[in-house]
């Protein structure tokens, strides 16, 4: 077997909520680590992190105020990397989970075993799964997408009215650079009057969404702004705010498939 | 809020979120417990309300403060 270079790299998520959404194999992660860097967004997690483990450095200070987003995510990857080089055993803590929607986390695993280390990541909650929590969603029902709002413009993605829809990073649509607060900027807002005139070509004008966003602290209940489709605009709305908008109109199952499946109707009692 | 305070704040939430009997004082007494964990006046007074947004983004506001300080920036 192949021997791999002193150092490695574990890759993990706090979760949402403050401690309760931590994983048990997160927290030994950080617990044993010879080094933690972490990018989470409160300084209560970050004390917490520092209590289980004081070998600890924040990654925040890669963000500059009114920069590219990307030029943090770049200087994010060097610094986990450098760390690892060094030969230490290095746990990196992102906020969430730590595979979705952070680049850097996925960059950093594959340039450290492109070089040669051990490099792994752990799964995490993520907001996702707090919103199909909150709101009460399953996906196994009538199925779910999920795209970055830019994305989702820029790229004119298909999709189905029909099933539910889920809309992230609404707050920063079109907006590549990094603002400390966590007020939406002139070019998001402008992207947001973009994004309800696509969905009105969709979805009927009072068709009711949600503007969603999890909870970070014990004690807090998660923000769930229910209002109709062209009254976006009163919404508050920050970075980090989601929508979900649920399925327009009844489920029509296809007759044909029905037959070629041999499907055939159930009694439950 | 100075370093101390927002140290104070967050380690009152992580006790809240470690701890369940913690948690039961604080709902049965919420002044007493706040007083103890040396909670600023006006941030007891946010997380009274149990706005989830304003004691969100005071935390938020309070992390960039914190991380500056803490980065020496």
């Amino acid at each position: 077997m192949k021997s791999r270079k002193k150092g490695s790299l574990t890759i993990v998520g706090s979760g949402i909520e403050l401690v309760r959404d931590t994983t048990i194999g997160a927290r030994i992660a950080i617990e044993r680590a010879d080094k933690v860097l972490t990018l989470v967004t409160n300084p209560a997690t970050e004390l917490w992190i520092k209590k289980l483990n004081s070998k600890v450095e924040s990654l925040f200070d890669c963000y500059v105020d009114g920069r590219p987003r990307l030029e943090a995510y770049n200087a994010m990857v060097k610094r986990i990397l450098k760390n690892v080089q060094y030969g230490l055993e290095v746990c990196v803590v992102f906020y969430g989970h730590p595979g979705v929607f952070v680049k850097p986390a996925h960059e950093s695993i594959r340039a450290a075993r492109h070089e040669g280390f051990t490099a792994r990541m752990l799964p995490g909650i993520s907001a996702e799964d707090c919103l199909f929590a909150d709101i009460g969603v399953d996906p196994g029902t009538f199925g779910c997408q999920s795209f970055e709002a830019t994305d989702f413009i820029l790229h004119k993605r298909k999709f189905d009215p029909k099933s539910p829809l889920i809309l992230w990073q609404i707050g920063s649509i079109g907006d590549l650079y990094y603002h400390s607060d966590n007020y939406i900027s002139d070019m998001s807002i402008r992207g947001l009057k973009i994004l309800t005139q696509t969905l009105e070509e969709h979805y009927d004008k009072d068709h009711e969404i949600i503007i969603y966003q999890a909870s970070i602290l014990p004690l807090c209940q998660p923000l769930i702004q229910r209002i109709p489709l062209t009254r976006i605009h009163e919404a508050k709305i920050g970075a980090a705010s989601t929508m979900y908008i649920p399925p327009n109109g009844p489920q029509n199952s296809d007759e044909d498939m029905i037959h070629k499946l041999g499907m055939v109707p159930i009694k439950i009692n | 809020m100075s370093n101390q305070e927002i140290d104070g704040v967050s380690n009152f939430f992580i006790r809240i979120a470690e701890d369940p009997l913690y948690r039961t004082q604080y709902e049965e007494n919420p002044t007493k417990i706040m007083d103890e964990a040396k909670i600023p006046k006006e941030k007891q007074v946010v997380i009274l309300s149990g706005d989830s947004e304003n004691i969100q983004s005071a935390l938020g506001m309070a992390c960039v403060a914190y991380m500056l300080v803490h980065t020496d920036l």
